[in-house]
Formats: C-alpha cells, sequence, structure tokens
C-alpha cells in the first residue's frame, strides 16, 4: 500500500494544487471551481492514492443514512463534475480511474508541499513545470494527430493557454453560451481528428503543448492541445 | 459544395430551410449575410432547419452564434431543427445544442413558440 496523506493539507498532482484545508483546487495557479461531494471525493481519493475507494466507502462517507437519494446517480453525476473539473476522461484516465461496479482510484502521482516550500500554490506549480519541462523537450518539432477519446470526429483547439484556462472555467461553470461564443470568436478552434499539428511547446507535458496546425480550415494557426488531443507522440 | 436558403413564413415566424454545406467561404458568407439580414429586420422569431445539411464548421456555428445573441437582446428567439450526422455532432461539442433550443421537429419548435408568446 502506497502511504498516505493524513495530515497533509496542501497536495499537487500534475497541473493542480489542492488545499483540503481551504477546499480551494487550483490549476497553474488558476483557480478551479469545485465544491461539494465533487471535492469532497477528490479528498477521499487523495488520503490513499493507488488505492481502490469503494462505492460503499463513498456512500457511508459522504451521504448520511438518514437521506433517501439515488446514491447510485449522485455518486455518478458528482465524479462527472470531478472529472471535468480535472480535464479527465473515464475512457483515458489520468487521475480518477474507474474500477467498474467497485469504486475509484487515483492513478497519479502526488506530491505533498513542502511547509518549506511557501505557501502560493504559483511557486508549486511552477516548480513542477519546470520539472516536466527536462523531460518532454525531446516532443519539440515531433507532429502529432489530434484525437478524441470520446470517439467524437471534432475537438476543440483553444488558441492560447489562457484561453484554455477559461474553457475549464466555463466547462466547471456549464457556461454553454461562453463555450459557443469562444468558438464564434474563434478563439476555440473547431478542428477534425486526425489533423496533423507540430509540437512547438510542451514545457507542460501532461497538461498539452503549443502547437502550429498544419492542414485543415486552421492550417497555419498557432493552438494549445491538451494531452488528451495528442496522439503519436514518441 | 454550395448552400441553398429558402426563407418562407409561418404566421410571425421566419423559417430558414437549408441545403448543402456551411463552410468557410461563399457559403459561409450567404448564410452569415441571410442571418445578419434577418437580425436587422424586424423579424423576431426565427425556426433555421438543417435537416438538409451534410456539414457545418467553425464560421457556420459563429454565424449562428452572433444571430442567436443578437435576436435574443432584440426579445426574439432562435430555433434549430432537425440537426443530424455531423452537424448534430458539431453542435455537441461547441455546446450550440445545449446553448440554443434544439427540435426533431417544426411542429414543436413552432408550438414552443407560440407558448413563448402566449406567456409573454
Amino acid at each position: 500500500m502506497r502511504d498516505a496523506f493524513p495530515v497533509a493539507t496542501e497536495l499537487c498532482f500534475g497541473a493542480y494544487h489542492i488545499d483540503l484545508r481551504t477546499g480551494e483546487l487550483r490549476k497553474h495557479g488558476r483557480k478551479v471551481r469545485l465544491a461539494g461531494r465533487p471535492f469532497q471525493i477528490l479528498a477521499l481519493l487523495l488520503e490513499q492514492p493507488g488505492e481502490l475507494l469503494t462505492r460503499k466507502q463513498l456512500q457511508e462517507r459522504l451521504w448520511p443514512r438518514d437521506t433517501f437519494v439515488d446514491f447510485e446517480h449522485g455518486v455518478n453525476a458528482a465524479v462527472q463534475t470531478l472529472r471535468r473539473a480535472l480535464c479527465d476522461s473515464h475512457k483515458k484516465p489520468r487521475y480518477v480511474e474507474t474500477l467498474p461496479r467497485r469504486g475509484y482510484r487515483f492513478i497519479a502521482a502526488v506530491e505533498t508541499v513542502p511547509a518549506t516550500a511557501g505557501r502560493s500554490p504559483g511557486s508549486v506549480v511552477h516548480q513542477k513545470e519546470k520539472t516536466a519541462a527536462a523531460a518532454r523537450s525531446d516532443w519539440i518539432g515531433q507532429i502529432a494527430k489530434i484525437c478524441d477519446d470520446a470517439g467524437r470526429n471534432y475537438v476543440l483547439l483553444p488558441i492560447t493557454e489562457e484561453i484554455f484556462a477559461e474553457m475549464n472555467d466555463c466547462e466547471a461553470a456549464k457556461d454553454d453560451l461562453g463555450i459557443s461564443l469562444l468558438v464564434a470568436a474563434e478563439k476555440l478552434l473547431l478542428v477534425n481528428c486526425g489533423t496533423k499539428v507540430k509540437i512547438l511547446d510542451a514545457r507542460n507535458p501532461d497538461l498539452g503543448c503549443k502547437v502550429r496546425i498544419l492542414d485543415g480550415q486552421f492550417v497555419g494557426e498557432k493552438a494549445f492541445a491538451s494531452r488528451a488531443h495528442l496522439s503519436g507522440l514518441s | 459544395m454550395s448552400l441553398r436558403i429558402s426563407v418562407r413564413k409561418s404566421g410571425a415566424v421566419t423559417i430558414l430551410d437549408l441545403m448543402g454545406c456551411i463552410t468557410f467561404g461563399a457559403a459561409g458568407d450567404a448564410f452569415k449575410a441571410q442571418l445578419r439580414e434577418i437580425a436587422e429586420s424586424a423579424e423576431r422569431d426565427v425556426i433555421v432547419n438543417f435537416a438538409e445539411v451534410s456539414q457545418i464548421d467553425s464560421s457556420g456555428v459563429g454565424a449562428l452564434v452572433q444571430s442567436y445573441v443578437s435576436l435574443t437582446r432584440g426579445g426574439g428567439t432562435l430555433i434549430v431543427i432537425n440537426p443530424v450526422g455531423k452537424v448534430r455532432e458539431v453542435f455537441e461539442v461547441t455546446h450550440l445544442n445545449r446553448t440554443i433550443a434544439t427540435y426533431t421537429d417544426e411542429t414543436a419548435a413552432l408550438a414552443s413558440l407560440r407558448s413563448t408568446s402566449a406567456g409573454a
């Protein structure tokens, strides 16, 4: 069994930093909206990364016995919200893995934030970005293909990492008009799966890469492709 | 493939029947121009019928969103009917299906507009 984090209140994984004491989740220092049961489920998963958290345990710890609700639907909806906030996918999980009919497991590497590292979430993330940069500089210049693990023919590529963050904020807030307006303003590019892109920057490869689009309607444009939308990288 | 646009009326509602592809270039420009003309006119309620549209790209999505915002600000409504295949998929990916009311048949769309008008 891996180490648990019974006393740590600040943890980080991928581009995320979580403060269990204040109930805040940040990505690259930017706050991600996540509250209530989805946040509580994340906190429970982070208590024992790599270990199975059963549906029964979830029910006992988060759904009081005297409440008469549809637990199955409730937990599914909460995990879906959590995955959306983490830009994760149940088919190709990077953080939350489903063990069918049994429960969930947190599969990414989790680090405690050292007390001497300071309390600024930005500084923690910055430190992690630097570590990741050395690991994937070999991707720069490679050609990748845009893909979608949900099996759709199209994906939305934000034109910058800032727009990527804005898109995630919209999705977390269920701001559908916001997403549509970003498409209308061509800040989110509607791109066919299979479109070729060249990797320009892979400073934070866990999150995604800055790319140049090589064919299709947006040939020549720069965009930010999340890791889940890039295939063919070696 | 080009785009053909037919305009008809059902009471006070303007219905656009589209046929072809709405992609960057002449077809996309024609679609934008038609929607702009409607948004700038006195028309309030518009139904756009995508039953015969096989493809739409971001320029078509942009035109639709802008018209939706423009008509809504003016107190009107824009409804989409019959998006199928790839068009439906584009609507889902861009969240248009959750932004703009979408129906699978014209009768239901007209009924929803009537009930909205009656309640106003």
